[in-house]
């Protein structure tokens, strides 16, 4: 007898087998042929806005915005990003976790085996999880402050979203700060009187009018001007290009000051004035010793504007306690600057009308508080704080800062906090006497170590004991310094939740994982230029979201209804109706405004929604030139300083009230914990890793776009950017792969040898992904992930801020098997 | 898995007996791989396999198709899985490490991720299929929330096109079987064995899911050869 396939199929039917066979995937749809031509939309990013052709639901095409005239490459990256295989496509939670809950092995988190969830299910953990926390614990327990680099659009913000959410539910711990400014934004309230680094500086045309020389102070603006925090203009480039001109033509004398030739300097054709790194105070002291000595201080303007210079200038002089004149000599030894050149700068910035612009990097390191103090000191002994051309910036590399500002309202927001008048569900806000907000950049210290107390900005702050952790958009496995620490302190967590789009780190160390949809894949609506203001501009979802990813906005949403608040946390509208409130909002509130002289008169009214929707913009027209500060200066009783005493202080006897031995009352030298060119440990790692922000990424978002990222990869890895004789020294040719090494890590980068680096000087671009060969603290860093080897340390008792540029490393020509690139990966099994 | 659970056991083909193709039986055998192969098991279907209720399949195979050693090693594998304490949750972590996490150094079943050994999501092959799908006036379900290259949606159009092939007649039947060929041929034996090859490399507790795969693609690689 033989087998009839007509009788398996009959007896397959019959029997149970039938049953292990589910339902079709498919449905019938009319058939048609692919005929669409596609449509164009219009979308917004950090990177700018675009045109995309979207076609047969994927997109296909990406064009820059019709009105930005100077669009940056990694627009490239952005298909990359929407369909990279890094994608998270479902939601997942980590095995281990799953079957033990927050009594299971915490050893192997951030690289064990997931399991898939359905959102119901995976929401019934996040919900069951925060009620654990708040009902065995309390607020103290939960933290749920770190917010970054989100994606852009007004309605959908993820750290809204979350802390909206999770504020419903209880109270939490929060952070104060960031890691890009943290220091600066502690010291200058109290010498200038506002952050400065996150405010409108004087307008590019006036700078570019009454400036005879710029000096651009560790700051790469050409490079960095790429991004802004809503959706960037570029309109800075028409001036960074008119810049170029006068550089050229002898107009202007542009100086950047700075250890390594930048993509600034190379792009302007300017000088360079190379320095020691991290020694800025040092070379500023022996500037200031000059000025002073010489005469050329603008004493008139000290005396109108400021307070505490006596203290400050005896400190220089030598009459302070430790009897040490910081004479250009003095600071020649430590800053590698002959002291004639010192002198000869500083004789050059008092000559005549000078703009200094400062970058972040350098109060990105130890004591990173004194660099920016000291460069307000020095504006206000040249006297031009207030003068169109003159005083000092430490924003214009940053989103549009100098573009001048419309005028106009911007769209606000979907809220973060909780609705006026409401409470949340455990409304318990005993925190045990542990602080309720920590310096952000602390928060490893503060999970290593709860219960401890800290000095921080003239207060104390305790550490709670936090036992659970949720991150939205945000990648404190990117941006947090030590990477070896973190996975200690992450093995002290109960339970981590993290929503995102793509399987970076902070998602392998994480119990709870949740898809969200990438920016492109929901509507919203953003402002066009961060701080020129310059329209309103229409996200239009491109495609839908992918696999089963979700917007933030239906994740907090369908987390609220667990708690029966979901129609409070929307307030009543679905997504389309927060994006034309934010725009009728915005309507109304511009119903006065008139477009500067210039501007396109027709704006003056803004049209109805559906208009704008379907125009997908509305442009305000450029605003008015402004100076910083120049009210201060005409009238400084009137438009008085945010600083103690109205003036600029500098000195501050708030700060030195304080008593703090790492951040006096005026600006000082210190020596770092670790320095290359002769400085501590130098002779064990004499080469200085600076973290700088990338080239083609904002912070880490866009790494994972593997188009974008072979453009710049080295065998696969980051870069590490090093000198020909550094190269050299060790053997080490363009194109290798290299160790590098410290005491806190390893990793493996590709070396690209070049002339812009000075002997000793060392560039791996933070944002990098993490992905070591295994779970082992020490364990080699496969990709290159800078924030392996820096150092977690405050970068005083003022601010607490990250110091990640005090960091020296040294390395080697990679021998043996080279491992595989674990970074753009999810999780995998290691042995229990 | 029993022998004696099957109830075709008793009816073997003689060996070297050459068959005609009942592609009405091939259809219903794609649908079981796009269910196994489109998520994971759940308890009901776990024990279901561990009673034997899947070897009118497994019958099949050796017997229509020679897959004699595939299929033992599939049976091998669910014999192996009396030895995990939490059989389900490891395969459903077994099926998260190949198919659902990483797609470089896992087992994704999207074929665009194979195009040239490193393609992204949504990429030619997909839009290729949903091409297919929209011309058959199909679509993928909105709830799956798949690509069309997703290897259980391929596996369940095929289905559907050897169930109208099982039913055609005359010359459109022969039309529909050069098709079948070509879309079997170029759309998924293409890159089934770099599929199978991936998931050689992905650590798992148990071979479930690589032996099935390896069984997926030399099902493939023989239907593509079967006679008309």
């Amino acid at each position: 007898m033989t087998i009839s396939r007509r009788s398996f199929l009959k007896g397959a039917m019959a029997g149970s087998a039938a049953s292990l066979i589910g339902p079709g995937l498919l449905t019938s749809t009319a058939a048609a042929g692919v005929t669409e031509q596609g449509v164009w939309k219009t979308a917004g990013s950090h990177w700018g806005a675009m045109n995309a052709l979207v076609k047969g639901g994927k997109v296909a095409e990406v064009k820059p915005f019709g009105a930005d005239q100077y669009p940056t490459e990694m627009l490239k990256g952005i298909k990359g990003l929407i369909y990279s295989p890094s994608r998270i496509r479902y939601p997942m939670v980590r095995l281990e976790w799953l079957k033990n809950r927050h009594n299971g092995d915490r050893t192997t988190r951030g690289d064990n085996r997931f399991v898939r969830l359905t959102w119901d299910a995976a929401l019934d953990l996040f919900h069951e999880e925060l009620e654990r926390i708040q009902t065995e614990y309390g607020p103290w327990a939960l933290y749920a402050g770190a917010t970054g680099w989100r994606q852009t659009g007004q309605v959908h913000s993820c750290g809204n979203h979350m802390q909206r959410a999770v504020a419903m539910h209880g109270h939490f711990v929060k952070k104060v700060g960031d890691y890009s400014t943290g220091a600066g934004q502690v010291v200058l309230p109290y010498v200038l009187g506002s952050t400065e680094v996150y405010s409108q500086g004087t307008s590019w045309p006036l700078i570019l009018e009454n400036s005879k020389t710029v000096v651009l102070w560790g700051n790469d603006p050409y490079k960095n001007l790429q991004v802004g925090w809503n959706c960037e203009t570029h309109e800075s480039y028409a001036y960074l290009e008119q810049l170029k001109a006068k550089v050229e033509e002898g107009s202007i004398r542009v100086i950047s000051v700075d250890p390594v030739r930048t993509k600034t300097q190379n792009y302007l054709g300017c000088e360079q004035l190379y320095i020691n790194p991290m020694t800025d105070v040092a070379f500023m002291l022996g500037m200031a010793h000059t000025l002073y000595n010489e005469a050329l201080h603008n004493q008139e303007f000290i005396d109108a504007y400021a307070l505490g210079f006596d203290d400050f200038i005896a400190y220089v002089q030598g009459d302070a306690d430790d009897g040490v004149a910081k004479t250009p000599e003095w600071a020649e030894e430590i800053c590698g600057v002959p002291a004639e050149r010192i002198r000869e700068f500083a004789r050059l910035l008092a000559a005549d009308r000078t703009q200094l612009l400062f970058g972040w990097a350098i109060q990105r390191q130890q004591h990173g508080e004194q660099p920016y103090w000291m460069g307000a000191v020095l504006a206000t002994m040249l006297g031009q704080i207030g003068l169109p051309g003159g005083g000092i910036s430490y924003g214009h590399h940053y989103s549009s800062i100098g573009v001048p500002s419309s005028g106009a309202s911007a769209p606000g927001a979907f809220p973060r906090n909780v609705d006026a008048g409401k409470t949340p569900e455990h409304d318990n806000t005993d925190f045990q006497g542990a602080a309720s907000t920590i310096p952000v950049a602390r928060w490893i210290d503060c999970l290593l170590n709860p219960g401890e107390t800290i000095q921080y900005n003239g207060a104390e702050v305790t550490f709670p004991d936090i036992h659970m952790c949720v991150f939205s958009g945000c990648n404190p496995w990117h941006h947090h310094q030590d990477r070896n620490r973190m996975k200690k302190a992450f093995q002290k967590l109960e339970t981590v939740v993290t929503i995102d789009y793509s399987w970076n780190a902070t998602c392998r160390f994480s119990d709870l994982v949740l898809p969200a949809c990438t920016q492109f894949e929901r509507n919203d609506i953003d402002i066009y230029g961060s701080y020129s203001n310059r329209g309103v501009l229409a996200m239009h979802k491109l495609v839908d979201p992918l696999f089963h990813s979700r917007s933030d906005f239906d994740i907090f949403t369908d987390l609220c209804r667990r708690f029966g608040r979901d129609e409070e946390y929307r307030q009543g509208l679905d997504e389309m109706g927060w994006v034309k409130k934010l725009y009728d909002e915005c309507r109304e509130a511009n119903k006065s405004f008139s477009p500067a002289p210039g501007g396109d008169q027709s704006t003056s009214s803004m049209p109805e929604f559906a208009q704008f929707w379907k125009e997908g913009y509305v442009d305000f027209g450029p605003g008015e030139n402004w100076v910083r500060h120049a009210d201060f200066r005409q009238a400084p009783e009137v438009n008085a300083l945010g600083t103690p005493s109205g003036f600029i202080e500098v000195s501050s006897r708030k700060i030195a009230r304080y008593g703090y031995d790492d951040c006096r009352g005026y600006p000082t030298w210190m020596e770092k914990a670790e320095r290359s060119h002769g400085g501590p440990n130098s002779d064990r790692y004499p080469l200085w890793l600076q973290s700088v922000h990338p080239d083609k990424r904002l912070h880490s978002q866009l790494c994972e776009s593997e188009e974008l990222r072979a453009t710049y990869a080295v065998q696969g890895r980051e870069p590490i950017y090093m000198s020909p004789q550094d190269a050299s020294e060790r053997g080490i040719q363009d194109g290798d792969l290299v160790r590098v090494y410290n005491d806190r890590g390893q990793l493996l980068a590709g070396a690209v040898v070049s002339d812009d680096f000075p002997p000793g000087v060392v560039r791996i671009q933070e944002g990098a992904w993490y992905g070591p060969v295994g779970p082992e603290i020490g364990a080699l860093d496969t990709y290159g992930d800078p924030n392996t080897l820096t150092l977690d340390l405050g970068t005083s008792k003022l601010a607490q801020a990250p110091s990640a540029n005090t960091c020296i490393v040294e390395m080697e020509r990679f021998e043996g098997e080279v491992p595989e690139v674990t970074a753009f990966g999810g999780p995998t099994m290691v042995e229990i | 898995m029993r022998e004696s659970a099957s109830p075709l056991a008793a009816a073997r083909p003689e060996m070297g007996e050459r068959q005609p193709v009942d592609w009405e039986s091939e259809s219903l055998l794609c649908r079981w791989l796009a269910t196994v192969l489109g998520t994971e098991l759940d308890d009901a279907s776990l024990e279901r396999y561990r009673n034997g209720e899947a070897a009118p399949f497994f019958d099949y195979l050796r017997d229509a198709h020679g897959m004699t050693h595939e299929v033992a090693r599939l049976d091998e594998a669910l014999s192996r899985l009396v030895m995990l304490r939490a059989p389900r949750l490891e395969l459903a972590a077994d099926f998260t490490e190949l198919f659902l996490v990483d797609a470089r150094s896992g087992a994704p079943p999207y074929a665009s991720l194979y195009a040239g050994g490193e393609g992204g999501f949504h990429g030619e092959a997909a839009e290729r299929m949903e091409a297919r799908l929209s011309e058959a006036g199909y679509a993928v379900r909105r709830e799956v929330a798949e690509p069309a290259d997703h290897l259980a949606v391929m596996l369940d159009y095929l289905a559907t096109r050897l169930q109208m092939l099982a039913e055609a007649e005359g010359p459109a039947r022969e039309e529909m079987r050069q098709d079948v060929g070509a879309f079997l041929k170029h759309e998924l034996c293409s890159w089934l064995p770099l599929l199978v090859s991936r998931s050689a490399a992905v650590k798992t507790v148990s071979d479930f899911y690589p032996a099935l795969l390896a069984l997926a693609d030399a099902y493939c690689h023989r239907l593509s050869h079967s006679p008309p």
